[in-house]
């Protein structure tokens, strides 16, 4: 018997659950909550490639609408990834570049857990990083300051300041896996 | 120490529309800003996506077309529409054409068939009428002449009859007599229409004057029926009133009198065979060949079989219409109770 849940208990679920959902159960909800939670993500990177508005809006709906037939079509892992790349992709397309590789979204969190690393090991790489992106991720993550006021007090874009802390953090670890590595 | 490195490797949801937009414009509380960040350096799509997003580009974001893809997928099947389904209205009767053309067509058969069995009916039955319709006016002939001598009549006075209207004058108008020749006005009614009884008061009464004008009348009508154009066919019986008129009245010579089908049907055979001659040798094609047939009826009655079947057969191989068919009937059933 099908029991009837209402968007907000669909809001609650994980992307996972609202794949499953939809392609095992049928449910449109979910792909309502999927946009909710993806949608203006999509168009600000259709935005981002195709620097124009209206076909922004238009390569994000064909993106969903693909979207439908492909969940049933292939079996998604990770959806927020897949997405990502599936934006990215139809994008490169619409330009006529080529797919772009898969990269990781999420670099760290699941990868690493307290019993892995040190904090010995994370002062190491830390020591190891240029000084652009050691004093980023110091002020940012240690001193709790926001792009625009380290911006502000290194006189460069809140961009610049997101890429070199970006970086930085990947950096970062990949310093600690060698250390882990070596240990 | 530890506790401020381990956030930076913290795995966060993405930013939610609400959160992208007050991060866009700026109105996010500095809190929540750090947090936004901290999300946005881990997330490599909400980075990319807060690189293109704008607060205008923002206000374009709509769900509507997923709604409309979906319902268009699968439709919503409502009460009110599933009612009508319900009612039995889901099958549309096509109206018809020619409501009134069934009718038309049914009626316009059912003439044509008629006309059919009309025309069949005629072709069989309708020739083998004329001679049996002449009959019938020399056969009436005879009762009213009958009448009109009173031979019939219980208590009849012949003479006065007689006198009063001479039987030659009946005769010839009543073998002249044709409904169709005839104009209602000149068509005798007392004559042809009274009964017995009826006569008999006429006759009672002998009102000579009224006798006398209708005679005339009648007189008057034979002449202008010899105006009939030739198109109209006589009655066979014809003949027979011009022999009449040719001979003068004899009141003794009943055997003259008595027509040959009236002989025939008597078992005069003879009689009505020399009369039959007569009619082959002196009238038309047509009455000639009926003559002839009945002439050949005499002769098979009187047992002269090969003569009979002489005339049959003369008629078969000359004769047309009806006594060539009657003959060839006639011939034919001769043969069948031979060979039986």
């Amino acid at each position: 018997m099908k029991i009837q849940i209402t968007l907000a208990e669909y809001r609650k679920l994980s992307d996972e659950e609202l794949v499953h959902r939809f392609v095992h159960r049928n449910e449109p909800e979910t792909i309502h909550v999927l946009f909710e939670r993806y949608g203006h993500l999509v168009l600000g990177v259709c935005n981002n490639h195709l620097s124009d508005s209206v076909e922004a809006v238009a390569a994000t709906q064909k993106i969903f609408l693909r979207l439908l037939d492909d969940l049933k079509r292939f079996k998604i892992e990770n959806f927020k990834e897949w997405l990502f790349k599936d934006a990215t992709d139809y994008c490169r397309q619409k330009k006529g570049l080529k797919n772009s590789e898969m990269r990781p979204i999420v670099e760290a969190g699941l990868q690493f857990s307290e019993t892995l690393w040190s904090e010995q090991q994370v002062k190491t790489a830390l020591a190891e990083l240029p000084e652009a992106e050691r004093s980023c991720l110091d002020l940012f993550y240690l001193k709790k300051m926001t792009y625009e006021e380290i911006a502000a007090g290194k006189q460069v874009t809140t961009k610049e300041v997101k890429e070199t802390l970006q970086k930085g953090r990947q950096e970062l670890l990949l310093k600690i896996e060698l250390l882990q590595g070596v240990s | 120490m530890k506790e401020r490195i381990d956030h930076i490797f913290e795995s966060s949801t993405c930013l939610t529309r609400r959160q992208v937009t007050d991060y866009v414009n700026k109105t996010m509380s500095r809190e929540e800003c750090l947090a936004a960040e901290h999300h946005i350096n881990s997330c490599g799509f909400c980075s990319a996506a807060l690189d293109g997003l704008t607060p205008q580009i923002l206000k374009n974001m709509d769900n509507g077309f997923l709604k409309e893809h979906l319902s268009l997928i699968r439709p919503q099947v409502h009460l009110s529409s599933i009612a009508p389904t319900a009612s039995g209205n889901l099958v549309q009767r096509r109206p018809k054409k020619n409501a009134k053309a069934p009718l038309v067509k049914t009626s316009s058969i059912t003439a044509a068939l008629l006309l059919g069995f009309g025309v069949l009916w005629y072709l069989q039955y309708g020739s083998k009428l004329e001679p049996r319709t002449n009959n019938s006016v020399v056969q009436k002939s005879v009762p009213v002449s009958a009448v009109s001598t009173g031979a019939n009549l219980p208590g009849h006075k012949p003479a006065e009859v007689s006198a009063a209207q001479p039987q030659e004058k009946v005769v010839v108008t009543e073998a002249s007599f044709h409904p169709a020749t005839q104009p209602e006005q000149q068509r005798p009614q007392p004559l042809i229409t009274t009964k017995p009884g009826e006569e008999q008061t006429t006759a009672s009464k002998t009102e000579k004057p009224e006798a006398n004008s209708a005679i005339e009348t009648e007189k008057k009508a034979t002449e202008n029926n010899s105006d009939i154009p030739a198109a109209i066919p006589k009655p066979a019986a014809l003949p027979v009133k011009e022999e009449h008129r040719a001979t003068p009245p004899k009141a003794s010579s009943k055997k003259e009198e008595q027509s040959p089908q009236e002989l025939y049907e008597s078992g005069k055979y003879g009689a009505a065979l020399n009369i039959y001659k007569k009619q082959m040798s002196s009238n038309g094609s047509r009455s000639e060949q009926e003559a002839a047939l009945q002439a050949a009826n005499c002769y098979l009655k009187l047992g002269q079989k090969d003569n009979a079947v002489k005339l049959m057969q003369s008629l078969v191989e000359t004769g047309n219409g009806s006594p060539r068919r009657q003959a060839k009937r006639q011939l034919k059933d001769l043969e069948k109770s031979e060979a039986e």
